[in-house]
């Protein structure tokens, strides 16, 4: 890497690290101090969510792009490429949910419905995120340089699949039993069942991520993995708690998504930097 | 390219492909590769070859067609420098 662009690189860390402050701040703030002078007349509520639904957004749709422009640095029918067309749709499609979600509460003043239109969007976009992770996982491992054994990699993913599975039942079969109608019911059952299914892969690779210490995949892999965690997170304490934790850990979960979108958009510029510069 | 020592010549690679896949993932890859070709102490030109051959696609899921043809280009300097150097 050239001087120059690793002074880029830096740069960018930094941008990154302070938008992750700045949003950290933001919604710890209204978490711990919705009833300050701040947070009743400038940071209103409204104007909180509008920051949160750009800081949102926008990563993603850094991301989808960059993660767009690094397909063509692969070979045409590589596994690689394929998983990099999978992450780019990924972040495209929470993307585009997100800005739904967003023209939803701004233009008629409302929450958006469960379901909304925005929920079998972000639902492609979970299925293009647990694609590309095990294609990328699948090409890592057939590229012949020391990314674990078959055994080390079989063991993360049946070992996190079966915790998963003991923990996820127990808490989703009444809700998927439950008398509320069978559409809401998909979206409160799907999005906690696919973000535990998202975190099997994710283990699996943080493990052949944790090789390349010292690396730029290392980065790579940290920022886009670290990403993940921060939004299944958000995912799961959103779906995990009663309405009026929910009102009162609003900002929590808001925090967990911004910086989860934040990390997974910056991952994929570091990609497309390793790829390019 | 002549033939040049294994030791010398992994770490001309090694220092190559640690910016990219970090010092470890580096070492134990290209000894991997060292010992499934069967590498002897000396080295010779189309040895080398061969384990540059395979490092080139590997190095390519990672970071890229133009970044692996790069490094391997970089390698390839490296290992030539050293041919000359003795």
């Amino acid at each position: 890497m050239t001087d120059q662009a690793d002074i880029a690189r830096r740069r960018r860390a930094i941008v990154v690290l302070l938008l992750a402050g700045a949003v950290t701040a933001l919604f710890l703030g209204q978490l711990w101090a919705s009833k300050s002078w701040l947070y009743e007349r400038v940071l209103t509520a409204r104007t909180v969510r509008a920051i949160g639904s750009i800081a949102k957004a926008a990563p993603l749709y850094v991301g989808a792009v960059y993660a767009a422009r690094c397909v063509s640095q692969y070979d045409a029918g590589t596994t690689v490429r394929r998983a990099w067309i999978a992450m780019s749709a990924w972040l495209g499609c929470f993307a585009i949910g997100q800005t739904i979600l967003a023209a939803h509460f701004f233009g008629s003043g409302r929450e958006p419905p469960i379901p909304s239109i925005a929920d079998p969007i972000y639902f492609i976009g979970y299925l293009c995120l647990i694609a590309g992770l095990v294609m990328i996982i699948g090409a890592y491992r057939a590229s012949g340089f020391s990314v674990g054994r078959l055994r080390e990699v079989v063991a993360i993913g049946l070992v996190s699949a079966a915790i998963f599975a003991a923990v996820g039942a127990p808490m989703l079969l009444p809700v998927a039993r439950s008398h509320t109608p069978i559409a809401e019911r998909i979206v409160n059952v799907g999005y906690p069942l696919l973000d535990l299914v998202v975190l099997v892969p994710t283990l699996v690779l943080l493990r052949i991520a944790a090789r390349f210490q010292g690396g730029s995949v290392f980065r790579v892999w940290t920022a886009i993995l670290l990403g993940i965690v921060f939004f299944t997170g958000g995912d799961i304490l959103f779906a995990d708690v009663s309405p009026e934790a929910q009102a009162r850990l609003g900002p929590l979960v808001d925090l967990f998504f911004a910086l989860g979108f934040l990390f997974s958009g910056y991952g994929a510029r570091l990609q497309h930097s390793l790829l390019t510069e | 390219m002549t033939s040049l020592g294994r030791e010398r010549l992994l770490a001309i690679i090694v220092r190559e492909l640690s910016p990219l896949v970090g010092p470890m993932m580096a070492q134990a890859s290209v000894n991997g590769m060292c010992a499934k070709l069967g590498l002897a102490p000396q080295v010779d030109a189309p040895q080398i070859e061969a384990l540059l051959s395979a490092i080139e696609p590997g190095l390519n899921v990672f970071v890229g067609r133009t970044k692996a043809r790069d490094a391997i280009t970089k390698i390839r300097r490296g290992l030539d420098a050293a041919a000359e150097g003795g």
